[in-house]
């Protein structure tokens, strides 16, 4: 069973369109150019929509979402909020 | 009162009821103009331009959401000159590329710009010669635009990398605004309605916004860019300034769908959904209507080329259940789809016959600025029968199933990205004057039969370039030459590109190359 780090890596993967975003858990994303506003959009609701759970977006905060690092710890933070 | 044109709506509107609010922009200051307002200052900085300027060149208007763009649109008609309507996305070069067309005696620019092309009136001035405008409604000049003079352009992606200038006529606008003015007239259009307007100026969706609520005495409402750019600050927004017809792509619409207040009891005034420009996906439609139970939700299609939209359907949730993708919808009054033979075979999709679209009716334009070649080209007199008609051949292919229209992606290159339209030869030759470049093809990433992003594959004039560093030069070349939406976000570089028996870039072997990496 895939565990929620792999699943929000291949999410991750998929909408940067590139596998080069895994070398580095720590880079920009946005800042590098790899995600654009469209592309976060793409992946919070990639999120809801793959663990089915909703993200309110009071606590979501763009600086804790632009590296992999800090998008896998915001999704395993919301799924143990939401109890599942 | 249907009989009266746009121009002839705007009037009446300054002299009835002329202190309603016609267009604002909350983040202005002072933020809006009343119709009085809009038209006297039109008025006014039209009288300036009959007497500074010679020609009737069309007039480039470069700016984002300031009140004064409009006034200076209607500037422009009201003195019998086209314009042609420029957002600050759009670079220099571009810009000068579009000058050396229109050859604009001036340009009316609302944001700050340059050009050594040609004189500039800045806001100041512009400002400035409208505060001496008149307090009483003067009669329309005779000199506006009407009938088959041009009443905007458009420039749209070329796939040579010369942008080309859709002439869309006075009767295009007026045949466009009514039926607009009563799509999803289940709750008709009043002066109490509030238009959003979230796409630039420089994209003719922005015409169904602005011009349906002008045409209806409604207010419009111009969300600038910086407040899309942050998710949290759409929703209030939309409350706040209580928008009640919203105008936007469907990549807008996710975007909005993000935040979860975006719903109808956070908005109890948001009624009506009008939605053009890319493919509505079965998705955000399910979406918007759990959130908007009882709203009047339209999917409307139509090229640039026959003034915005030429067709729509009330989404229901029946219809999410029964069609994927949805379809566009059946075509208004005075206009007709005819599916053609493509320049391959004809395909044959579900038992429907699949062709390129061609479309009839009063609202084609007039031609390309200039152009006659590429006119002759697109726009073409169709043999049906028993009569010839003037068509304009879309590019776009799609099927006719009780004479609702279904669309199935491009005969060519050209392509949508988050509803830009983009011709991916605009790209390649930009990329390839790049000197370090010595060939390249650019190549959309579809997923579920959306464009998401853009690779480029790029051959360098030196192998021994490195690479992360060459990625660097491609990309801040490219920012001069086109909008940000056009610039490729992943990069591969290859010693030769490869080609098919036919000579040509092989790129069904470039997106296996692609999805390999």
């Amino acid at each position: 069973m895939e565990n929620i780090k792999d699943i929000v890596l291949d999410l991750i993967v998929d909408i940067c369109a590139t596998k080069k975003v895994l070398k580095d858990s720590d880079m920009d994303l946005i800042k590098c150019g790899y995600i654009d506003s469209m592309g976060v959009v793409e992946l919070l609701t990639g999120i809801e929509d793959e663990f089915d759970v909703e993200i309110p977006l009071e606590s979501f905060n763009p600086d804790d979402f632009n590296t992999v690092n800090k998008i896998v710890k915001f999704v395993e933070k919301n799924i143990a909020n939401d109890g599942n | 009162m249907n009989k009266l044109t746009i121009l002839e709506r705007i009037h009446k509107y300054a002299s009835q009821n002329g202190d309603r609010t016609a267009v604002f922009n909350p983040c202005e200051n002072p933020s809006g103009m009343t119709y009085k307002e809009l038209y006297c200052r039109a008025v006014k900085l039209a009288e300036y331009l009959n007497n500074t300027v010679n020609d009737t060149n069309p007039i480039v208007v470069y700016g984002h959401k300031n009140p004064y763009s409009i006034v200076s649109f209607l500037a422009c008609v009201l003195s019998g000159h086209s314009y042609c309507p420029v957002d600050v996305s759009v670079p220099d070069s571009r810009i000068d590329m579009i000058l050396d067309q229109t050859q604009s005696g001036i340009v009316l620019a609302t944001e700050e710009f340059y050009s050594d092309k040609t004189g500039v009136l800045d806001l100041k001035q512009i400002v400035e010669i409208c505060s001496c405008a008149a307090e009483t409604v003067k009669p329309i000049p005779k000199e506006s635009i009407s009938g088959d003079q041009t009443f905007y352009i458009i420039f749209t992606s070329g796939s040579t990398g010369n942008p080309k200038g859709v002439e869309i006529t006075s009767n295009n606008l007026n045949n466009f605004l009514s039926w607009s003015s009563t799509l999803g007239d289940e709750k008709p259009y009043d002066p109490d309605t509030v238009f959003l307007n979230q796409a630039p100026f420089s994209f003719d969706l922005s015409v169904m916004d602005l011009y349906t609520s002008l045409y209806c005495g409604s207010r419009l409402c111009m969300m600038e860019k910086k407040v899309q750019a942050d998710l949290g600050a759409i929703t209030p927004f939309l409350r706040e300034n209580k928008i009640s017809a919203f105008v936007s792509t469907p990549s807008f619409a996710n975007m909005c769908l993000v935040d979860k207040n975006f719903n109808s009891e956070t908005l109890p005034e948001l009624t009506r959904f009008f939605f053009c420009g890319e493919t509505l996906e079965n998705k955000t439609a399910s979406k918007l209507i759990k959130r908007f139970p009882t709203a009047v939700i339209q999917n409307t299609y139509g090229p640039t080329e026959s003034t915005v939209a030429v067709s729509s359907v009330r989404i229901t949730e029946e219809i999410i259940e029964r069609y994927d993708p949805l379809p566009v919808g059946y075509p208004k009054e005075n206009t007709d789809f005819i599916i053609s033979e493509p320049v391959n075979n004809i395909e044959f999709e579900n038992g429907h016959k699949t062709g390129e679209i061609l479309i009839t009716g009063d609202t084609l334009a007039k031609g390309y600025f200039g152009r006659k070649d590429l006119t002759d080209k697109a726009f073409v007199l169709y043999d049906c029968g028993t009569d010839k008609v003037r068509a304009y051949r879309t590019g776009d292919l799609g099927y006719l199933d009780k004479g609702q229209l279904f669309y199935k992606g491009r005969i060519d290159l050209q392509i949508k990205l988050n509803g830009y339209r983009i011709e991916i030869g605009d790209i390649e030759s930009s990329i390839l004057k790049n000197e370090i470049v010595s060939a390249c093809a650019v190549i959309p990433r579809i997923n579920s039969g959306k464009v998401k992003s853009l690779a480029g594959v790029v051959v360098l004039t030196d192998v021994n370039i490195e690479k992360s560093a060459a990625e660097e030069k491609i990309i801040s070349e490219l920012k001069k030459l086109v909008p940000p939406y056009m610039i490729p976000q992943n990069y591969i570089f290859l010693n030769v590109i490869p080609m098919t028996d036919n000579g040509k870039v092989d790129r069904k072997k470039l997106i296996s190359i692609i999805e390999e990496n």
